[in-house]
């Protein structure tokens, strides 16, 4: 590997792995949160980027007011999905399991039915390409470079150091202990919802951008965003950036060793190895 | 791939151009457009064919004068193709060659190599959409690439495929390639079922082979493919070759491809 090579591997793996944060933070939020395994996630995420899409090029919206009314849209969908799919059945997590993944299947053939599967890309955020000594690296990338940074520690902030953040970390530990102490547990349910799915929208879009857009765009995600969940540990937001990057470094250098099919096998191996000799995660905690 | 046609697939034909064909014709039209290039990078999806398809290639570059830089395969879950190219660039080549995949990797590699400097020819062997492959990659990243495929609005395409797309258009309002290829084998059968005046498998078998030429969608063709695949049942014929230059889709030329 020459040392060009090297560098350009080095900022492939940031950019790789500040995506795979962005398309993972949402997910992150359900699952340590409320433990909601949400498959439904990877079609979410789609919905972000085709609304994103439709308002850019048919309604001629600026680029990231697109970006900000997808978000708060798929987060109000996410208030929808969360009070007639999920609060119905949240007693039961395996039928929240099948609700999710019936979710998937309507969201894209919708998608599929209505807007049709040619493949679309929404067009740059940031245009054109920026060079850094040998390194090149297109703005779009950069820009989820940034997002996916200030969205995971603002993420962070807003659990540790706020009031519905701490309700929401309360929740987590003890839904029944925190209802008795008077959090009103629908109504945060309801909000970690529409938060996590407004991230899918944001994320959905920024992808739709720096790779594409397809009704099936979100089903290889969600595989990165549950390994990057399990890797940090369930109840970690924090270890989503750790998780995050290991699977950025894995997928930015294995192809230039291996190549071909191996890189998955082998970058799924080395997480079930991690896996196995800290089975609750990196920073999860111990059943 | 030699489990679905060759020796062991004796009453299988291959009666249109396949990722083997295609890349014969852009290589050919490499050699044309840019004779400065000395170079070339594979580029393949880890689909099983990866051993089969480099060796033939690789023979075909040779031919040509071409030096095989390397070939870089990637894994058909690949969403970011930035690794796979940055693996492709490290050895330097003036151009890179992509075979077989879909609208959506052959665009977004386009993207990834010029974004990253690439400013040498790009092409692929396989029928994607140059229209597709242009939405993907960008305007401003669609450029010196070229690909294997057909332009129906051109005047250049030949009678058939005028009637074709006039019928087509007139039954159902919309119009793509597909449509032809799914004719190109029907019209092929028509013509060796007339020549051995018989639908006997075995009979329309040696008719086939002994068949001195036959007429395409594309063009003449005539029969081909002992020497690369084993068995003589390719129908060779032109190539179509379209281009992105400067943001636009632009048919190039028909390239006359057989397979020995």
């Amino acid at each position: 590997m020459t040392p060009e090579t090297a560098v350009q591997t080095v900022a492939n793996t940031l950019m790789l792995s500040a995506m795979y944060i962005l398309v993972a933070l949402g997910f992150a939020l359900l699952m340590n949160i409320l433990g909601i395994l949400n498959f439904a996630h990877a079609a979410i995420y789609m919905m972000g980027g085709y609304i994103c899409f439709e308002l850019i090029t048919l309604a001629g919206v600026n680029h990231w007011a697109a970006l900000l009314i997808a978000a708060v849209s798929v987060g109000l969908l996410g208030f929808f999905i969360e009070r007639f799919f999920f609060r119905p059945f949240l007693k039961n997590m395996n039928n929240i399991v099948i609700i999710t993944l019936a979710l998937i299947v309507i969201l894209e053939a919708t998608v599929n039915v209505t807007v049709g599967s040619f493949i679309r890309r929404i067009p740059s955020f940031v245009p054109g390409a920026f060079r850094f000594g040998n390194v090149s690296l297109s703005g779009d990338r950069i820009a989820a470079f940034v997002i996916g940074s200030l969205l995971l520690l603002a993420a962070f902030l807003f659990i540790r150091k706020t009031r519905t953040g701490m309700q929401m970390l309360a929740i987590a530990q003890d839904p029944e202990a925190a209802e008795l102490q008077g959090i009103h547990t629908r109504r945060i349910f309801a909000l970690t919802t529409a938060i996590g799915c407004a991230l899918a929208g944001v994320s959905g879009s920024l992808m739709g951008a720096v790779l594409s857009l397809s009704p099936f765009m979100g089903d290889y995600m969600l595989v990165k965003a549950i390994e990057i969940v399990i890797l940090a540990g369930i109840g970690s937001i924090g270890g989503v950036l750790i998780g995050g990057l290991i699977l950025g470094a894995l997928d930015a250098s294995l192809p230039l060793f291996i190549g071909g099919s191996a890189t998955d096998l082998i970058g799924l191996c080395i997480v079930i190895v991690l896996l196995l000799f800290r089975p609750q995660g990196l920073f999860g905690h111990e059943a | 791939m030699p489990n679905e046609y060759g020796p062991r697939t004796p009453y299988a034909f291959l009666c249109q151009d396949a990722t083997v064909e295609g890349m014969r014709a852009s290589l050919q039209y490499l050699k044309e457009r840019y004779p400065n290039v000395k170079s070339v990078t594979y580029i393949i999806p880890d689909d099983g064919s990866v051993p089969y398809l480099q060796k033939l290639f690789t023979a075909r570059a040779s031919e040509l004068g071409l030096k095989v830089s390397g070939v870089t395969k990637w894994a058909m879950t690949t969403q970011d193709y930035t690794p796979v190219i940055t693996e492709a660039l490290s050895s330097k080549p003036d151009s890179l060659a992509f075979a077989n995949g879909w609208p959506q990797a052959t665009g977004s590699m386009l993207r990834v190599a010029r974004e990253m400097g690439f400013k040498g020819p790009v092409f692929g062997g396989n029928y994607d959409d140059a229209y597709q492959i242009r939405e993907i990659a960008g305007k401003e990243n669609s450029t010196d690439f070229f690909i294997h495929n057909l332009d129906l609005d051109s005047p250049e395409m030949t009678p058939m495929i005028k009637e074709v797309t006039k019928r087509v258009k007139a039954k159902y309002g919309d119009m793509n390639g597909m449509y032809i290829m799914g004719f190109f084998p029907w019209y092929e059968l028509k013509q060796v079922f007339e020549a051995a005046n018989t639908i006997d498998p075995t009979a329309v078998k040696t008719a086939w082979e002994n068949m001195k030429s036959i007429d395409t969608l594309y063009g003449p063709g005539k029969m081909g493919g002992l020497k690369t695949y084993g068995i003589n049942h390719t129908v060779c014929h032109p190539c179509p070759i379209v281009s992105l230059t400067n943001g636009e889709v632009k048919w190039v030329k028909w390239v006359d491809v057989y397979s020995p």
